[in-house]
């Protein structure tokens, strides 16, 4: 009690009255946050702004690259696309060369495997008479 | 994101939401902030329509910052508490030096679920209340609404006005004091003689 005045229970009193707002007051706020509230950008397709001069057959080509593009998922992929072909079809084409053992790749030695006759008695076997 | 989801969701975490784009993040915002920053503004100025512009002021300052606000620093309500002292000491120092509020001024803060003669009483106490806060100087207003009426802890009220703990519990336990000094002349219209004479 200060001086007979309980103010720790007035101020209690004062904490549980709730000041309410107006509607017109929340509808003015709302309004406000609306207004202001960074809205989500959508991703833009970037735009081809000029064709390339040339005529129908140059117009075509853009025309299916930029299709080919949204297809496969953009100029890199269709690059890496055309790259791989390539490659095989190089090494579907080349000629076959010799290929040396691993073991001499690695040491720079050779290595010289030597036949073994396994069942040398059955030879004459396949001599006819 | 859902309404029930969000209601268990920090100031801190609405307001990031609200800057992503959430509609339901600025709506419980509202309905979280505006009743304290109301509350709060209605006792420093004793002026509601004025109050109710510092109120849209202040969330309106609070959208604002929201894309740049860096979730975890600070609260969004000693943020907002920070704002609304500020913006009252300024409409304050704009109008002049407000004479003392007497009862009939005096703004109410409405509170429901009560009979009609309680209601009464109940309003007659707040206005003497708030005409009283009215006379006390501004700082010391400001300290004791926030701490015992707002509930805020020293800290907090100490971060809001810029002032350090020591001088916080200096200015809330004169103020309160100014107060007390200043209500013992009204004990009639807060009720409490009534309250005297039935235990005598």
């Amino acid at each position: 009690m200060d001086k007979n005045i309980d103010l720790d229970a007035l101020f209690a009193e004062a904490t549980l009255a709730r000041a309410d707002p107006s509607p017109s007051l929340v509808t003015r706020i709302l309004a406000d946050a609306d207004k202001l509230q960074p809205k989500p950008q959508a991703l833009a397709r970037p735009m081809i702004s000029a064709r390339p001069h040339g005529g129908w057959f140059a117009g075509l080509a853009v025309g299916l690259g930029d299709v080919l593009g949204d297809v496969l998922g953009g100029g890199r992929a269709v690059a890496g696309l055309s790259l791989a072909g390539l490659t095989g079809l190089y090494l579907g084409m080349a000629q076959p060369g010799a290929i040396g053992s691993l073991t001499s790749l690695m040491s720079g030695t050779t290595t010289t495997v030597e036949q073994m006759d396994l069942l040398p008695a059955t030879g004459s076997s396949w001599t006819e008479n | 994101m859902p309404r029930d989801t969000l209601s268990e969701v920090s100031d801190d975490a609405l307001l990031v939401l609200y800057a992503n784009g959430d509609p339901e993040a600025a709506r419980l915002l509202t309905t979280r902030l505006a009743p304290r920053i109301l509350g709060y503004a209605t006792r420093l100025l004793a002026d509601r329509a004025e109050a109710e512009d510092v109120t849209q002021e202040a969330m309106l300052r609070l959208w604002r910052v929201a894309p740049d606000w860096r979730s975890g620093e600070a609260q969004v309500s000693t943020w907002v508490y920070r704002v609304v002292t500020n913006l009252c000491t300024d409409l304050r120092r704009a109008r002049g030096r407000r004479p003392g509020v007497g009862l009939d001024d005096a703004p109410e803060v409405a509170s429901g679920g009560q009979s009609a003669v309680a209601s009464i009483i109940e309003a007659d106490r707040m206005a003497a209340l708030n005409a009283a806060l009215g006379q006390l100087p501004e700082r010391q207003r400001q300290a004791v609404v926030l701490r015992h009426i707002e509930s805020l802890s020293n800290p907090e009220i100490g971060a809001i006005m810029g002032l350090g703990v020591e001088a916080v519990e200096s200015l809330t336990a004169r103020g309160k004091r100014t107060l007390a000094g200043i209500l013992s002349g009204r004990k009639a219209e807060l009720g409490y003689q009534d309250e005297e004479g039935d235990d005598a």
